[in-house]
């Protein structure tokens, strides 16, 4: 089990691998964010994109999901997030990407870490990044 | 085919209230398997701040003759959930200009600054963000731009 004080500022954990296919981002899309550089296939190949692109909140939605199962599996207690300070969309997510999220701590004080999750592509870029304050319950109660 | 609506359309401080979508149990489910697979079973079934950007987009998405050209986003700024979404609310978006700016490099395009709220049936903000949208500029003519 991972409480607060067990994050010390400058730690990196890996959050996991996603891919993300075709299926993935087109039925993202047909959801929730309807617009054909996300879901037309051979429109999106006449675009500037060259390919389908994920929708920004499909990006988003997906380090949620690797937070979620990394949290599930380290056993972090009572991990919480309520605000964003930033989040940027800075490449594109294409089909066939393969997605590692990763957290690193940035400040650690009164139960709250401030982190930033990064997704990065399998050539190494970051796709997307959020930075903000997570709750994370104490070990000891606070006196 | 939409409005047109440019950026030299949208004047600080103009507040613009639209969108509506009914949460419904069943989506947040499909939301929960697909991206909160770490959540207890026992956790209640609420849309967090991911799914609630979703439902935001996808009103946007619905109401282009609303809000016109806009182009890309590239992310936003100071996000705070206040309540979580849960079935049966019926959402909507209230939007505030709070800047706008031409751009430098781009002269058919200019940037706004955008307040977004989240509210719910009873005019409660579940969640706020700022954004930065590129809209385009009225064309001076048929052929070209400003």
């Amino acid at each position: 089990m991972l409480y607060f004080e067990d994050f010390t500022v400058g730690d990196l954990h890996d959050l996991g691998r996603v891919t993300v296919d075709e299926a993935a981002i087109v039925a993202f899309a047909t959801a929730w964010d309807p617009q054909p550089m996300h879901m037309d296939a051979v429109a999106a190949r006449a675009g500037s994109f060259g390919t389908l692109i994920a929708s920004g909140w499909h990006a988003a939605a997906l380090a949620t999901r690797l937070l979620s199962e990394w949290q599930a599996r380290a056993d972090v207690v009572g991990l919480e997030q309520r605000e964003i300070e930033a989040l940027r969309w800075l490449r594109p997510i294409r089909p066939g990407d393969v997605l590692t999220g990763r957290l690193e701590v940035l400040s650690a004080a009164a139960g709250i870490c401030r982190c930033r999750v990064e997704l990065i592509d399998q050539e190494g870029h970051v796709a997307t990044s959020l930075e903000g304050p997570f709750a994370i319950t104490r070990r000891e109660p606070a006196t | 085919m939409s409005a047109e609506r440019w950026y030299e359309d949208w004047e600080i401080g103009e507040t613009l209230t639209y969108g509506r979508h009914e949460v419904t149990a069943e989506e947040i489910r499909v939301w929960r398997e697909a991206f909160e697979p770490g959540a207890p079973a026992h956790a209640e079934p609420v849309a967090g701040w991911a799914m609630l950007g979703a439902i935001k987009i996808r009103m946007i998405v619905a109401n282009r003759e609303v809000i016109g050209n806009s182009l890309v986003s590239g992310g936003f700024d100071d996000l705070v959930l206040h309540r979580p979404g849960r079935a049966g609310d019926v959402l909507s978006i209230r939007k505030t200009v709070v800047g706008k700016r031409e751009s430098r490099g781009r002269p058919d395009r200019g940037i706004l600054n955008l307040a977004y709220e989240m509210l719910n049936q009873r005019g409660e903000v579940l969640m706020r963000l700022t954004s930065i949208v590129f809209y385009l500029r009225r064309p001076v003519d048929g052929e070209g731009r400003t």
